[in-house]
């Protein structure tokens, strides 16, 4: 925090003050931006009409009824839920083993597998599905559940790598050095100190790739089509062809749902970092 | 308990040398100390032998065994280090049995040796304290426990004491001495400070820029060093660069330094065969420092004191013999007679040492 | 010398080379699948559409002179650049005002704040546009609120529509223009401002002399980024924007899922994949991206 300053204070602190709360209405105007379109959807799900429309009719919970019982939501549930789990699972341990592999024994071009491993970051998510459909339709796979969790996994990849690389970073190497001094091999090492030092780094990774992966929409569309419906899918169906209140609901509880995740991953990460220091 | 031998040792990195051709033999149950700048290839020639980086060139030997290929958890080694790396996540009992539980040792002899251990450092007591609750003399013994409870056969200090603050470090040092001598464990000790190596150590190993200067007891290296850097590294001395004018039938080599001084030394004092550049090494405390000019004698130089640094039981007294020369002298703070030594800045003094005092050593 | 005993016998000795290999294996596996798919999309450029879906391997340059002769398509590549281009420009005016107000904020503040403007980065696209949708839709909140106003006698036609598809926009590119700018101004040290204020500089001056260039890294790096998520964006245009708004991902998914014309499919992603380089590479100079991972 800046130290006081002496003599021309009183002049600046007034127009400081102004100005400060020119900043705090610009701030509060882009939060309220930000929010927004995710407020609306929760004010919609409790509205009672049966159109998509502003001001809500009446106060309803029927929207959340028929979420629960219609099967169509609760299967593409499902399948959101089992892809971020197979794909998250895969990005996980891959990654932990290509953080581990990049930052203890640094390969020669470890800039060009940096760099190949970050990439689904800036491809396209349309890019990525093309590509990956077109090879998985010549292989006879196709658009299939296995596809779908090759293409979230390939982009949930980065983020598992990059965060499980910065907790190994954290975790001091001469720790594994002196545990290996003491008989330990390089696996007994990883597992009884390693491991559990960068745990909650690993854990909260896994969770933003979930996060990734529930969220994701495009490469999931191309790779699964009609086979594999997820909740984006689902709800993006709706809105192009047949509006059904029901998606604000099921747009609710999935916000809901991404962001008690999101709050617990960052609340690992912080702690993960406690650790270290 | 095993003895120790490198053979022609060399490691690079990259285009680094950090190691270059170093053979040395330590001794079972020596303590050795690696001693040099930073930078000088100690913390590596440590490293190497601990298995942890693998030789560019030449071989590492344990008890006569060739153990270059063998991985750094096969080596039976104990290795402290400066930060101690203690494992965070477990109780100081946890982190000293870890390397008895890797041995799958059973839980009652791990108990047994474990409790041992601690009592050793005299940390018995703190089994279910956790590293972060540990002050850093109670982390520095735990660290140690760790490394000795697995009875290595070489313990490996890589500057094990140099986040401890001084008193605490000279404690320590007396400490481990005691430790080495009772488990009679082949220590090998990286320190660049040279008071801890001189205190410590059976021999030390001189190291600069990657080569092994000398390799000797304390004594030896204070007293002939063989080459300027050691001279220089341990304990303060005053060097000349000469060329050789005379040598005597006697033994007496007369030189002359390159800021006009005439000196003389004996071949006794000389480690190498006769060239006509030599270095000549003086300790501070063979310097007699006097108020009058005395007889004729050799080596003698009239000067005026340009600083006096007191040392509580010595000074440390700055004479300006020409212009860039400064010769250091150290004076005992009380003199034969009993009397209190007061030189002061500006004094005219005399300054004289006798020719079996000096040393010629290596460039 | 003695020879070493047996119970000392190495097992495979592997270097560190080979260990990492082993360890980044799986990863490169999937990372190489991904990457030949890749090169395949450009074989496939020059392939022959077989009418019915599918393609033929037979040499041919029509998907590209199809591409480059009509009106249409070079509609479709402008689209796609002035929505990237536009957002971008707004996305960096508001976006360095609110990395710069960050930078004042307490910790607490700071970290509710980074909480909001994080909300784009972890809530599905489809939900948001949905919400957009709803807000600047005819019957949408925007109008109603004008109409109650009694400003609006006409329903303003923002959804679906060109401005629909920016706002939208907008609000996922904040995050990822800010994020880089405010890792760029934290890394100023606080002296070098100091300085330049007791020097006699005034803080408008301070700020375009000194601390705005010793940005630009930042900015750059939030630039590259947005114009490349502007670039790939699907869900954003093809549901508030109207049909004279068809951008390049979605022409392209069009000809997959409609048509199965992967040849032109491809041609179009080459198209994009090219944009993309072009404003990766000549902002490359000033910025090194992998500086501002690490959310």
């Amino acid at each position: 925090m800046p130290k006081e300053s002496n003599a021309p204070s009183a002049a600046r602190s007034s127009s400081h003050r102004s100005g400060s709360v020119l900043w705090i209405v610009f701030a509060f105007v882009m939060y309220a931006f930000l929010i927004a379109p995710i407020i609306i959807v929760i004010f919609m799900s409790f509205n009672s009409a049966l159109y998509l429309s502003f001001p809500p009719a009446g106060l309803s919970l029927r929207w959340y009824e028929k979420l629960f019982s219609d099967p169509i939501y609760t299967d593409a549930s499902l399948k959101s839920f089992l892809v971020g789990c197979f794909s998250v699972l895969a990005a996980t341990v891959f990654g932990t083993m290509a953080a581990y592999g990049l930052q203890r024994y640094r390969p020669k071009c470890f800039n060009l597998i940096n760099a190949l491993i970050l990439s689904p970051l800036i491809l396209p998510g349309i890019l990525i599905g093309l590509a990956l459909l077109y090879t998985l339709n010549t292989v006879g796979i196709g658009r299939s559940m296995p596809s779908v969790i090759l293409g979230h996994t390939l982009y949930v990849l980065p983020f598992t790598v990059v965060i499980i690389s910065s907790a190994l970073q954290g975790c001091d190497r001469r720790l594994e050095e002196v545990a290996m001094s003491l008989g330990a091999n390089e696996w007994y090492a990883f597992r009884t100190i390693t491991l559990p030092i960068i745990f909650p780094g690993i854990i909260s990774g896994a969770l933003f790739a979930f996060i990734l992966s529930l969220d994701e929409f495009i490469i999931t569309f191309l790779l699964g089509g009609v086979h594999v419906v997820t909740l984006p899918i689902r709800i993006f169906a709706s809105l192009r062809f047949a509006v059904d209140p029901t998606i604000a609901a099921v747009s609710t509880v999935f916000v809901f749902v991404t962001t008690l995740l999101f709050l617990l991953a960052v609340r690992l990460r912080a702690r993960s970092q406690k650790v270290e220091s | 308990m095993a003895s120790l031998a490198v053979e022609s040792l060399a490691k690079n990195f990259g285009s680094v040398v950090a190691l270059d051709n170093v053979s040395l033999e330590i001794k079972t149950g020596e303590f050795v100390t690696l001693l040099g700048p930073s930078g000088c290839g100690k913390t590596t020639f440590l490293r190497l032998v601990a298995g942890l980086e693998r030789p560019t060139n030449g071989r590492i030997y344990l008890d006569g065994e060739c153990i270059n290929d063998i991985p750094p958890y096969r080596c039976e080694m104990g290795l402290v280090v400066q930060n101690y790396a203690l494992f965070p996540h477990m109780t100081v009992f946890d982190n000293v049995a870890y390397g008895l539980k890797v041995r799958r040792l059973g839980a009652e002899e791990i108990g047994r040796r474990v409790g041992e251990a601690l009592d050793r450092v005299r940390l018995a007591g703190f089994e279910k304290r956790f590293p972060r609750q540990l002050s850093g003399g109670q982390q520095q013994r735990c660290a140690l426990a760790r490394a000795i409870v697995i009875r290595p056969r070489v313990l490996l200090l890589d500057e094990a004491l140099g986040a401890l603050d001084k008193k605490l470090r000279e404690e320590m040092q007396v400490e481990l001495k005691q430790l080495q001598r009772q488990l009679h464990l082949t220590t090998l000790h990286v320190t660049h400070d040279q008071e801890e190596a001189l205190g410590m150590s059976d021999r030390i190993v001189v190291l600069n820029h990657g080569s092994v200067e000398q390799f000797g007891t304390p004594l030896e290296l204070y007293n002939h060093p063989k080459t300027e850097f050691v001279a220089s590294f341990i304990g303060d001395a005053n060097v000349f660069r000469a060329k050789v004018e005379k040598v005597a039938a006697d033994g007496m080599i007369r030189a002359r330094s390159e800021d006009g001084l005439d000196l003389v030394c004996t071949i006794a004092g000389a480690v190498l065969s006769l060239q006509n550049q030599i270095v000549v090494v003086v300790r501070p405390e063979r310097i007699s420092l006097l108020d009058t000019r005395p007889e004729e004698k050799e080596n003698l130089f009239e000067g005026r004191i340009e600083a006096v640094v007191y040392h509580g039981n010595a000074a440390k007294v700055v004479v300006g013999i020409t212009n860039e020369r400064r010769i250091l002298v150290l004076e005992p703070s009380f003199s034969e007679i009993g009397r209190q030594s007061s030189r002061q800045s500006g004094d005219q003094v005399w300054i004289t040492w006798s020719p079996g005092d000096a040393r010629v050593v290596r460039p | 010398m003695t020879m070493t005993p047996s119970h000392y016998r190495p097992r495979i000795l592997l270097g560190h080379q080979a260990k990492a290999f082993l360890l980044l294996s799986p990863s490169l596996l999937i990372l190489s699948f991904l990457g030949i798919s890749i090169f395949l999309l450009l074989i496939y450029s020059f392939f022959t559409y077989s009418p019915g879906g599918g393609m033929i391997a037979q040499f041919t340059l029509e998907n590209y002179t199809r591409l480059f002769g009509k009106r249409l398509y070079w509609q479709v590549i402008f689209n796609t650049i002035l929505f990237s281009a536009v957002t971008t420009g707004l996305a960096l005016l508001l976006g360095y005002p609110l990395a710069y107000y960050f930078r004042k904020l307490s910790p607490v503040k700071r970290t509710i704040g980074f909480l909001f403007l994080t909300i784009p980065l972890w809530t599905s696209v489809i939900v948001r546009t949905y919400g957009w949708a709803i807000i600047l839709g005819r019957r949408g909140m925007i109008n109603i609120l004008l109409e109650e106003m009694g400003l609006g006698l006409m329903p303003l036609d923002i959804f679906p529509g060109f401005w629909a598809v920016v706002v939208a926009l907008l609000e996922i590119t904040l995050p990822i223009m800010v994020l880089p700018i405010y890792t760029s101004l934290t890394s100023i040290d606080p002296g070098i401002e100091e300085s330049s204020l007791v020097l006699g500089a005034g803080p408008l001056q301070t700020f375009r002399r000194v601390i705005f260039p010793l940005t630009l890294p930042g900015v750059f790096a939030g630039v590259i980024l947005t114009f490349v998520l502007v670039l790939s964006a699907y869900v954003t245009p093809v549901i508030l924007g109207s049909t004279r708004d068809l951008v390049l991902p979605v022409l392209i998914e069009n000809q997959v899922t409609n048509l199965y014309n992967i040849p032109f499919a491809s041609a179009l992603a080459v198209v994009m994949l090219v944009l993309m380089s072009i404003v990766i590479f000549a902002f490359r100079r000033f910025v090194r991206l992998d500086q501002f991972f690490g959310s």
